[in-house]
């Protein structure tokens, strides 16, 4: 195997794929990327073989082959080296991978490539396609809502739940949940799949904000993702994910509408008195404002309001602000609703005319 | 009543040397210095030492003249204080209401505890056995209704003693015994005490409240009080609480999974009945396995929202112990002398959940009233009863 390309191009290509090299696994040869020269093209893979990526770079292929580096000297050989041509390339009779670029020369040890793990087959039809930037919204607005409790693996990931030409994407911990609704020119049929955040995470980092296509393919257990040259294939989610809608409140006592920025700004304030653990912040809601306190034994206490546009009864109710926190930072736009129901019940923001995206949170009970 | 415990350990520092130096067993062990340079002061002596007439605080000169013979060492405060730390978590295996008072005494509130023993005799004896078995020490033990009262009976049978001091035997006990064993006579009034013929507390007692009031003031009345057993001041745990645990020795090293999974069971329900006493939700919670070697691992998990029920602890325990025997299999494993749960990143204020109602269940808090009620154990749920072949 040898072959001929732009230092850029291969960094590049290295810095997507190597996301998926597990930082410690069982199976020594997982700490590898593949690389097969063919066709005028170098394929790249990793995998933690939960997820897989993989992606095709245009090179000058001078020898056809595949061997497997180690992730970590790899990427920082090519990250060190200057912005200019090199080659990689198996030195002749001998059981070692040759990098040059200019008078720098490294030359390291390969792990056999027929050691290393196929990424499952997917069928290439099938496919259904929908623009990068609106699935990289969908992303950003669900997946920071996701649960980190491995006792229950069902709620680590995302909910996509497809119905006809509607995709609805959701994420909870249990404690809130934020669930974004979307049309699209084609149908989808009908299916629930939980993906996981980490893979989303992944395909939202190549995610432009474009309006090119997204390829994507279902298989029973696997979601591909195909951007351009790159495709990302994880295993889904088993399990049982909850009601989504059973929480959802619909009728509303109090409604207030606040500037997003000043918010999110007045709770990052409170919060600041926390001490380890979560920041309880208190809300009350009445007239024209949002006042907002904290109280932290032996530490102190905090003070704040906003003013607003408030309907309806007047209410005080406690919430973690981080719930609150990271809602208002993911949200891209200028105004936001805070819907309550009750000081024991759960509690809506949603940006201002879109009927399409809805956060739900719990309070905390105060002692 | 309040059922309060104060335990103070026997010979602490001598005693720690004589348990891990077998050598010194029997001996004659002072600890603050060294024989040729005899300055400063006697920390701690055995009890072998004691009977030449060696004590605390006695110069270390004095020592070395009184028992020429005897085993002088500098001391080894790292190790005390390790066994110090050991010790707290045998009382917080008791009660997590224990003060440290100083590195080797404690008081440990047990009002909620001792209901589960036949008798507050039977209480001390365990307490006692935890100590002895755990860290092969003795400690001497008095229990009453107040402080003052179980630290009087704690020096009352020294060494490895027990006392118990209920109210109704308190003149009887207390009574007859001299003014200074009360917290907060000193020399000083002690000896002005004496002046106004007041030997006894049963003295105090008849001198009256008033009469003690005007010639001592506030201390008079504080002292007063002592005599007639009133003592409101609280066991006061040194810091607030940042973990609820419980843990068990086996009474045989075991490799029975079934087994040790009833037992997690069990400690997750124990720990789930304090929390709910406490009005605490957790939100770390963390497994401990002892091997027969006593090589000790822990195993953690965090969730986002507050924890206590015993059904949602014992998940959590058993998810930790599936990983904590992933790598390893069935037939290496080895067995297990201890298993402990405990649960951690404390809060009072409760996340409410989107998909459960936000009350506790019922059932949960039903349990809590009447294993309160009637001691632990009365009534448990379905898969910890002992007659359960499932489990």
């Amino acid at each position: 195997m040898k072959f001929e390309c732009p230092r850029d191009l291969f960094y590049q290509g290295l810095q997507v794929v190597s996301r998926a090299v597990p930082s410690k696994s069982t199976l020594p040869i997982l700490s590898g990327i593949l690389l097969e020269a063919k066709n005028e093209r170098l394929r790249l893979v990793a995998t933690d073989l939960e997820l897989g990526i993989e992606s095709y770079l245009p090179v000058k292929v001078l020898e056809e082959g595949a061997v497997v580096l180690e992730a970590k000297y790899l990427t920082e050989i090519i990250r060190k080296l200057p912005s200019q041509g090199l080659t990689v390339g198996v030195v002749e009779g001998k059981n070692s991978v040759e990098i040059k670029s200019g008078s720098s020369r490294f030359v390291v040890n390969p792990m056999p490539a027929e050691d290393y793990p196929s990424l499952p087959e997917t069928k290439e039809e099938g496919y259904w396609t929908i623009p990068q930037n609106e699935l990289r919204k969908m992303i950003k607005e669900t997946s920071f809502a996701v649960s980190l409790d491995e006792t229950r693996p069902f709620l680590t990931g995302v909910l996509w739940d497809a119905i006809d030409n509607t995709l609805t994407l959701c994420a909870t911990d249990t404690s809130r949940l934020a669930l974004r609704v979307q049309s699209f020119d084609q149908n989808f049929g009908q299916f629930k799949v939980i993906v996981p955040t980490k893979c989303l995470t992944e395909v939202s980092r190549v995610l432009d904000n474009s309006e090119e296509s997204v390829q994507i393919l279902l298989s029973t257990n696997h979601i591909l993702f195909q951007i351009n040259e790159t495709r990302f294939v994880s295993r889904l989610i088993d399990g049982q994910f909850p009601n989504y809608r059973q929480p959802i409140p619909t009728s509303f006592t109090t409604e207030a509408t606040v500037d997003r920025v000043e918010f999110m700004q007045a709770v990052e304030r409170a919060s600041l008195l926390a001490r380890e653990g979560a920041s309880v912040v208190k809300f009350g809601v009445s007239g024209e404002k949002i006042s907002l306190s904290a109280n932290v034994p032996d530490v102190g206490e905090t003070y704040d309001e906003i003013f607003c546009e408030v309907a309806g009864d007047s209410m005080e109710i406690a919430f973690n602000a981080r719930y609150i926190i990271e809602v208002l930072r993911i949200l891209d736009v200028d105004q936001v609703k805070l819907k309550l129901t009750g000081r024991n019940s759960p509690a809506v923001i949603a940006p201002v005319n879109d009927e399409n995206y809805i956060y739900v949170v719990m309070p905390v009970l105060l002692r | 009543m309040r059922i309060i415990a104060h335990v103070d350990m026997d010979a602490f520092f001598a005693a720690i040397e004589q348990r891990d130096n077998p050598r010194l067993k029997g001996k004659p062990v002072i600890i603050g210095g060294s024989r040729h340079r005899p300055r400063g002061v006697v920390s701690t002596c055995s009890y072998e030492a004691r009977k030449y007439g060696v004590h605390s605080a006695m110069p270390l000169a004095q020592a070395v003249r009184l028992c020429p013979h005897g085993i002088f060492l500098p001391g080894n405060m790292a190790k005390y204080r390790q066994v110090s730390a050991e010790l707290q978590q045998i009382f917080a295996s008791f009660t997590d209401l224990y003060e440290p008072v100083s590195i080797d005494e404690a008081y440990l509130d047990l009002t909620d505890r001792y209901r589960e023993y036949s008798s507050l005799w039977q209480l001390g004896l365990a307490l006692k056995k935890a100590i002895r078995d755990q860290l092969d020490l003795t400690a001497s033990v008095g229990i009453a209704a107040t402080k003052s009262a179980a630290k009087m009976g704690s020096t009352l049978h020294k060494p490895d003693g027990l006392t118990i001091i209920l109210p109704e035997d308190f003149d009887r006990i207390i009574g007859p015994l001299p003014v200074r064993s009360l917290h907060g006579v000193g020399a000083k009034t002690a000896e002005r005490l004496e002046n106004l013929g007041i030997r006894t507390v049963l003295d105090i007692r008849r001198f009256g409240r008033k009469a003690m009031i005007s010639h001592f003031g506030k201390l008079g009345d504080w002292i007063y009080n002592l005599s007639c057993g009133i003592d409101p001041r609280p066991v006061e745990p040194r810091q607030t609480r940042k973990s609820v645990g419980r843990e068990t020795t086996f009474d045989s090293d075991l490799n029975d999974e079934a087994e040790i999974k009833k037992t997690l069971k069990e400690l997750a329900a124990d720990v789930s009945r304090r929390l709910q006493a406490h009005h605490l939700w957790g939100e770390t919670i963390t497994l401990k396995l002892r091997d027969p070697d006593f090589t000790t691992t822990t195993h953690s998990l965090s969730v986002n929202y507050g924890i206590n029920s015993a059904d949602e602890i014992s998940q959590a325990a058993l998810v930790l112990l599936d990983r904590a025997w992933a790598s390893i299999e069935p037939n290496r494993r080895k067995p297990l002398r201890l298993v402990g749960i405990s649960v951690s990143n404390l809060s009072e204020n409760r996340q409410l959940n989107l998909f459960t109602p936000p009350r506790e269940s019922k059932v949960d808090r039903l349990l809590v009233d009447l294993n309160q009620q009637f001691g632990k154990g009365v009534i448990t749920t379905g898969h910890l009863s002992p007659h359960d072949k499932r489990s």
